[in-house]
């Protein structure tokens, strides 16, 4: 264990050196102007710092960042008990994506009941809030109350308030249609950009979900994909691209079938000559042959 | 899912036969639908079976079989019954309904439109005759079209048996089957001889085999019998001399039978004639392939196609014939310009459309290269195409936008999890969900369940969807069946209904048309119901044939 001294004067140290750098500082460039002070002493006054909370740790992609906590930070935590501060820290490591219960439980080691009061106290004091995953609607996770939930929580560009939002989508479709319709050929990329400029809307919609629209409106029969051979009427595209084009042959909008009141009826396999439901008495067939 | 399975296999088809049976009832009444019901639900039956099964006397079911065998709705067999004791060994005449002929009832407009495009308006009214008596000879279709035109027979006869003889040529007319063969012994052992036109005789049943057995042979079926069809000078009497049937082409049957019928063989002018139902089929089919080549690829290409289609015609020996005799560029580019659409088409313009015909994700023709370079149309392909671009036409109708896409896209990508589909298909999950179980539960679905650990722990299983295609067909060819059906009660229904108007109508038109009946005159209200009627006859009718265009399709092609 490294020396109380020791310890006291990295603790000084360290916040000197957070105060200066409000963005923070990773653990590189703390070691770094840390300079001489032994490991071990700075690694024991980190640890104090943190558990004080009076030094905050976040992950910026793959390194880790130190940071002082905001001025007021420190008052919002009055009074919260060891448990809740535990379950607190754990639910901040989770980030945008949230923890739900169970999970907090294991990596805390806590019973349920202290879990659901931490919980409790926590969301009283808008330190944290409930969101719901698209993925199962019944499981609630946890996240910081200043966090915005992840892509994969909320379900990405087609949801709104964890409503899928096929009117959004159906907005969109025909967006992209129309572009493909009036260039005659166009790539994912070009379509992005179009749809883009065309300002509808103020969600930022990555490439990937154009292709996801691209996709539908193949599946659709709408439009079809073709590739590249960078000349000819593909000048324009380096070969091998992926392009789109309307369809040639769009799905079929009527068939003699369900053009008749049987081919779309939803009691037909309960339809019998002399049955109750009957091709005599039938209702459909009533408003069909209604002129 | 083996119950299942079985329910499925008795369900699914039987609408069909009702169909049938209603069509049965339709044109021959009550007695006569009686008869085919038994046979079409029983399948074969001997004549005392059909007597316990119908309670009707022999007279009248003998009568009845008469007029289903004349209409080529019955094929008659006879089988040997091993003696029992020392009695000898006893032969039994025995029934088999022919489904398909009594559905091609249905078609006889289509058939009757077909022959007058490519043949002309003689060569309708001989078919007309064929299709309202089942079977004539040629005298007697001269006597009736004598009758028609209030000519005399030697005035039209000439004509005829050219338009005749043409008709035999095109294959739209063949001689009656034998009318009672002895059924056939079991078909021998599988051989391997490689007929890559029938990859389901192996599966033939015994309806199969026994029209198999009645059918004249190739060389007799369009046999005229007409020293060099007719156009050769006849005999004073308009007789005709036959010397081109060898004598071993005549069965031994023909020397067994006592019927006087059944010497038609031999002499020319008892030779019985009847529509060849194939025929029509076979070119009613080329028109749909023509038609989805039209539409789906471009119009020239489907011209292109129609000209193949033409020249390979005669080729071809199953309805369901999966490819055509295959055709080098020369003789496609001879077929091409012989006809209007393609006398203007250059050797080129033909040579893409073949190459887009032939593309990879096309494949409606296929190109060989082996020892020189021919074509062959994939018929089955084409067909295949028209068949799912209807299908999908119809669960978009039925089920909606969201449901045929995920159709489309498990039929693309063969098996996929719930989760993958509603991602790629932009369905939210819990609606793909009830999607997804709606279509299993119409069997249009199949659920498979992956394991990865033996306690079959929900975690950690894998739940994979896939289309049922065979299945769907099936299913969607019985709704079709009841369709039909039900369109033609209701027709039954409402023409019923308006009995009493239609009773008035009709003596107004014979006040009209012979002297002496009282006048008899509709009131305003009565004109309206004859109008209405009208309408609704057109529109059921019409949607009938439109609707059996599907059944076609799906049943026939
Ligand atoms: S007759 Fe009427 S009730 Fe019966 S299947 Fe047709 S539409 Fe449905």
């Amino acid at each position: 264990m490294a020396a109380k001294a020791a310890v006291g004067s990295a603790v000084n140290r360290i916040l000197d050196l957070l105060e200066a750098s409000p963005d923070g500082l990773s653990q590189e460039s703390l070691n770094q102007s840390l300079g001489s002070t032994d490991q071990a002493g700075a690694a024991q006054a980190l640890n104090m710092l943190l558990s004080r909370r009076q030094v905050q740790i976040f992950k910026q992609g793959n390194t880790i960042v130190y940071k002082r906590p905001p001025k007021d930070e420190s008052g919002k935590f009055k009074g919260l008990t060891p448990d809740d501060m535990l379950v607190y820290q754990v639910i901040q490591q989770a980030s945008n994506m949230g923890i739900w219960t169970k999970d907090m439980k294991r990596t805390t080691n806590l019973q349920q009941p202290q879990v659901a009061k931490a919980i409790k106290n926590l969301e009283a004091r808008n330190l944290i809030k409930a969101v719901k995953s698209i993925a199962n609607k019944n499981k609630k996770v946890y996240m910081l109350a200043e966090l915005k939930p992840s892509k994969e929580l909320t379900g990405g560009a087609w949801y709104t308030d964890q409503q899928f939002d096929s009117e959004f989508i159906n907005v969109m479709k025909q967006q992209c249609v129309q572009f493909v319709m009036k260039q005659g050929l166009a790539s994912v990329e070009t379509i992005a950009d179009a749809v883009r400029k065309s300002g509808i809307t103020k969600e930022e919609l990555r490439v990937k979900d154009y292709k996801q629209l691209m996709d539908m409106l193949v599946l659709d029969g709408e439009v079809e994909e073709t590739v590249s051979t960078g000349v000819g009427p593909f000048s324009a595209f380096p070969p091998d691209t992926v392009l789109y084009r309307s369809a040639q042959s769009q799905l079929s909008e009527t068939s003699a079938f369900t053009n008749i009141p049987c081919g779309v009826c939803p009691v037909l396999h309960e339809c019998t000559e002399d049955g109750l439901i009957s091709p005599k008495t039938c209702v459909y067939y009533q408003d069909w042959l209604k002129f | 899912m083996h119950l299942n399975e079985e329910r499925r296999k008795t369900m699914v088809g039987q609408h069909g036969r009702r169909l049938a049976y209603e069509i049965i009832c339709n044109q021959f009444g009550e007695l006569v639908g009686k008869v085919i019901q038994c046979l079409l639900f029983k399948g074969q039956l001997s004549l005392p079976e059909l007597a316990r099964f119908t309670e009707i006397n022999i007279t009248q079911l003998r009568n009845c079989l008469l007029v289903l065998v004349q209409h080529n709705c019955v094929q008659g067999f006879r089988v040997e019954a091993e003696g029992v004791g020392l009695n000898p060994p006893k032969v039994l005449t025995s029934y088999v309904s022919i489904m398909r002929n009594i559905l091609h009832r249905m078609r006889f407009p289509k058939f009757l439109m077909l022959v007058r495009e490519d043949l002309g308006e003689e060569a309708e009214a001989l078919i007309e005759g064929l299709l309202e008596h089942g079977r004539l000879t040629v005298e007697q279709l001269i006597q009736r079209a004598a009758a028609r035109s209030n000519k005399t027979e030697s005035e039209i006869e000439c004509s005829l048996r050219e338009t005749f003889s043409v008709l035999v040529r095109a294959h739209y007319i063949e001689r009656c089957p034998a009318p009672e063969p002895v059924s056939p012994s079991r078909p021998p052992p599988e051989t391997k001889k490689s007929r890559t036109n029938a990859p389901n005789r192996t599966v033939e049943n015994e309806e199969t085999r026994i029209l198999a057995a009645a059918a004249p042979m190739e060389a007799e079926r369009f046999l005229l019998g007409l020293p060099d069809t007719g156009k050769k000078v006849m005999d004073e009497d308009g007789d005709m001399s036959i010397t081109d049937v060898a004598p071993g082409q005549k069965r031994k049957r023909d020397a067994l039978t006592t019927d006087g019928k059944t010497k038609a063989l031999i002499e020319s002018t008892e030779v019985l004639w009847r529509v060849n139902f194939e025929e029509f089929i076979r070119r009613l089919r080329h028109q749909a392939c023509v038609k989805q080549v039209r539409s789906r690829l471009e119009p020239g290409a489907g011209s292109i196609l129609q000209a193949m289609l033409e020249a390979t015609r005669a080729s071809e020996t199953d309805v369901k014939q999966r490819f055509s005799a295959p055709l080098t560029m020369d003789a496609i580019m001879q077929a091409v310009r012989a006809t209007p659409d393609g006398r203007t088409m250059t050797m080129e313009r033909i040579r893409m459309a073949l190459q887009m015909m032939c593309a990879e994700s096309v494949g409606f023709v296929i190109k060989q290269s082996d020892p020189v370079t021919q074509y062959v149309i994939n018929l089955e392909k084409i067909i295949e195409a028209a068949r799912k671009f209807e299908l999908e036409g119809i669960i978009l109708q039925r089920y909606g936008k969201e449901t045929c896409r995920i159709f489309r896209l498990l039929c693309m990508k063969g098996q996929l999890e719930q989760k993958q589909i509603s991602d790629i298909a932009l369905v939210a999950l819990t609606e793909t969900r009830d999607l997804l179980y709606k279509l299993l539960k119409e069997e249009y679905l199949q659920l498979q369940e992956i394991s990865k650990a033996t306690d079959h722990a929900p975690s950690k299983t894998i739940y994979l969807w896939r289309v049922n295609y065979p299945c769907i067909v099936e299913h969607i060819l019985d709704d079709m069946f009841r369709a039909a059906s039900n369109v033609g009660l209701r027709l039954a229904h409402e023409l019923q209904q308006e009995q009493e108007v239609l009773d008035v109508l009709r003596k107004f038109h014979h006040s009209k048309t012979s002297k002496d009946a009282p006048a008899v005159t509709l009131t305003q209200s009565q004109h309206e119901q004859v109008k209405r009627i009208r309408r609704v006859a057109t529109i059921l009718e019409a949607s009938l044939l439109k609707l059996d265009d599907n059944i076609m399709l799906f049943h026939d092609f």
